[in-house]
C-alpha cells in the first residue's frame, strides 16, 4: 500500500496531489467561512513551523552551538542557553527584572547599529534628493527633475505641523496631499497585480502541473 | 432594486469566477497579447549581471542569492529566482544561496538550483553553495561579520561542510570578495544589505533587487540614488528578464494572464461607478432623492 514512498515518481505525483488538494482547500474561503478552509490552513501553518523548526536546528543551532559545545569540547556555550532564557523570565512576577538584562545587551546593540543603517541608507537618498539640476542637462531631464522639486516640497510642506498652514502654504500643502494620493494610488494598484500574481501561480500549478502534467500525463 | 442598482451589488463569488476565468483562459490558449515590454530598472538589472560576466576580475568573485522569502510569494519571487539563476548560470557566473528572512527560501531557491544544475553543467560545491538560513534577529550581525570574514560568519553550509572545505568558496574572504548582492524578497529585508553590506568595502557592491509587485513603488527611489544598480518588479519584472533572455517561461505566460485580469478589474470599476452615476441621476431625477 506504500510502495509509492520508495519510488521518486510515484511520490512526486503523491506530492503535487497532495499540493493540488491543500490549493482547492484553501480557495473554499471564496466561497464563505468553511471546515474545509481552516483544517487546510492549519495544515499549512503547521508544516511552515515545522520546517521552521527543523531549518533553525539544522542550519543554526546544531552547526553553531550544539556541535561545538557537546562535540567539541567548548562548553561554555552552555552559557547562551541560560542567557536566552532570560528573555523567558519576562513571563514571571518575580523574576521579570532579570529580563531586562538581556533586553538591555539588545537594545544597545540595535541602538548602536541604528547609527549606521540611518547614515549607509538614508544619506545617499537625500544626496540624491538635493543633486537634481534643471539648468545644463537634457530638456526631458530638467522637466523630470523640476517636478521632482516640486513633489519634494509639495509632500514635506504637507508634513509641516508646527504651526498653522494660511494662504499660499495651505495650497502647497493641499497639492502635496494630492500628490500623496497618487502615490497610495500607485501602490494600491501595485497591490492588485501582487494579489493577481499569487493567483495565477496557483491556477497555473492547477491547470498545467496538477491537469495537465499529472492527471493528463502531458510532458 | 433596479438594473443598475444590481450592478452595484453583483455576488462577490460571481466576480471571484469571472476573476479566475480571465487568469486561467489564456493559460489554457495562446492569449493575443504582446510581448511585455521591458523597462529601465529591468534592463539595469540586467547589464549589471552582464558586466560582471564580462568583467575579466569581478566574474571571479561570488554573487549572493538572497532567498528572503517563502512560499507565499512564490508566483512572483520564486519566478525571479528562476530567471535570474538561470541567467548567472548562462553566464558561468559563482553564487551563494543565502536566507534570513523565511526558512523556505533557502530550500526553494535550492530545488530551483537543482531543477537548472544539469541544464547549464552546474554542480553544488563548485559552482554553487547555500549557505542556509539565519534567523531574521542574527540578520545584522551575521551580515556585519560578513564583512570581515564570511566562512567565520556562515560557519557551514547547509550540508553541514564547513565554507573552508567548499571549492566554490576559495578566495572568498569578505565583502571585498563579493561580486554582487541580489536580493529576493517579499519583506522588508533590502535594508540589511544596503544599511550594513553595501559600501563597507573598498568599492561599494552592486546590489539587485527582486521585489514582490506591492514593495516596488517604495524602492524606486533607491535606484535614483545609486544605491539599487537594478529591479524586477513582480511577475512582470520576470517576465520582462524572460524577454530579455529569450527564453520565455511561465512569467511570460502569467503576463498575459495579469493583463486580462486588470482588463477585467478596471472594467468592473467602470461599470460600478457609471451604474452608480446612472441609478443617483434617476433616483434625482423621479423625486425620490437619491444618495449624494
Amino acid at each position: 500500500m506504500f510502495d509509492f514512498l520508495t519510488d521518486p515518481a510515484a511520490m512526486g505525483k503523491a506530492i503535487v496531489w497532495f499540493a493540488a488538494l491543500c490549493t482547492l482547500g484553501l480557495y473554499t474561503i471564496l466561497y464563505r467561512e468553511n471546515v474545509v478552509f481552516r483544517f487546510f490552513e492549519h495544515i499549512f501553518l503547521g508544516l511552515a513551523t515545522g520546517y521552521a523548526i527543523y531549518a533553525t536546528w539544522n542550519d543554526v543551532l546544531r552547526p553553531r552551538w550544539w556541535t561545538p559545545m557537546v562535540a567539541e569540547g567548548r562548553w561554555w556555550w552552555a552559557f547562551a542557553l541560560s542567557a536566552g532564557l532570560l528573555f523567558y523570565l519576562i513571563y514571571s512576577k518575580r523574576y521579570s527584572w532579570m529580563s531586562r538584562l538581556i533586553f538591555a545587551v539588545f537594545f544597545g546593540f540595535a541602538a548602536g547599529q541604528a547609527f549606521q543603517f540611518f547614515a549607509s541608507t538614508y544619506f545617499p537618498l537625500i544626496r540624491s534628493a538635493i543633486n537634481n539640476p534643471v539648468v545644463g542637462v537634457p530638456v526631458p531631464t530638467a522637466i523630470n527633475n523640476l517636478l521632482f522639486i516640486v513633489i519634494l516640497v509639495s509632500v514635506m510642506t504637507y508634513f509641516f505641523f508646527s504651526f498653522e498652514q494660511r494662504g499660499g502654504v495651505a495650497r502647497v500643502s493641499r497639492m502635496g496631499r494630492y500628490l500623496l494620493m497618487f502615490a497610495f494610488g500607485a501602490i494600491f494598484g501595485s497591490t492588485i497585480m501582487a494579489r493577481m500574481s499569487l493567483l495565477i501561480g496557483r491556477v497555473f500549478f492547477l491547470l498545467d502541473t496538477w491537469i495537465r502534467q499529472t492527471i493528463l500525463g502531458g510532458a | 432594486m433596479g438594473f443598475f442598482d444590481r450592478l452595484q451589488n453583483i455576488d462577490r463569488r460571481v466576480l471571484y469566477l469571472l476573476l479566475i476565468l480571465a487568469v486561467g483562459l489564456p493559460l489554457i490558449f495562446s492569449a493575443p497579447v504582446p510581448a511585455p515590454a521591458v523597462l529601465p530598472p529591468t534592463r539595469s538589472f540586467y547589464d549589471t549581471v552582464e558586466a560582471l560576466a564580462n568583467d575579466p576580475v569581478r566574474r571571479n568573485k561570488l554573487v549572493i542569492l538572497s532567498a528572503n522569502f517563502s512560499s507565499s510569494t512564490a508566483a512572483e519571487s520564486l519566478t525571479q529566482t528562476d530567471t535570474v539563476m538561470r541567467h548567472l548560470m548562462r553566464r558561468k557566473l559563482k553564487f551563494a544561496i543565502f536566507d534570513f528572512v523565511d526558512p523556505q527560501g533557502r530550500e526553494l531557491a535550492q530545488q530551483t538550483a537543482e531543477k537548472l544544475q544539469n541544464q547549464y553543467g552546474y554542480v553544488y560545491g563548485r559552482d554553487y553553495v547555500n549557505w542556509g538560513y539565519r534567523p531574521v534577529g542574527a540578520a545584522v550581525p551575521t551580515v556585519k561579520a560578513m564583512v570581515r570574514d564570511i566562512p567565520a560568519a556562515i560557519g557551514r553550509d547547509i550540508t553541514n561542510t564547513p565554507l573552508t572545505e567548499i571549492p566554490v568558496m576559495e578566495g572568498v574572504k569578505g565583502v571585498n570578495d563579493i561580486a554582487a548582492v541580489i536580493e529576493v524578497t517579499g519583506s522588508a529585508s533590502l535594508p540589511v544589505w544596503i544599511g550594513y553590506f553595501q559600501r563597507t568595502g573598498r568599492e561599494p557592491v552592486p546590489t539587485l533587487f527582486c521585489t514582490t509587485a506591492v514593495q516596488g513603488p517604495e524602492a524606486f527611489p533607491l535606484l535614483k540614488s545609486g544605491q539599487l544598480q537594478g529591479m524586477l518588479v513582480g511577475l512582470q519584472g520576470a517576465a520582462e528578464y524572460e524577454v530579455l533572455l529569450k527564453e520565455p517561461g511561465f512569467a511570460t505566460r502569467g503576463s498575459a494572464s495579469l493583463s486580462y485580469a486588470h482588463f477585467l478589474i478596471l472594467a468592473l470599476i467602470i461599470l460600478g461607478n457609471v451604474s452608480m452615476l446612472l441609478s443617483r441621476s434617476r433616483s434625482s431625477g423621479s423625486g425620490t432623492g437619491g444618495t449624494r
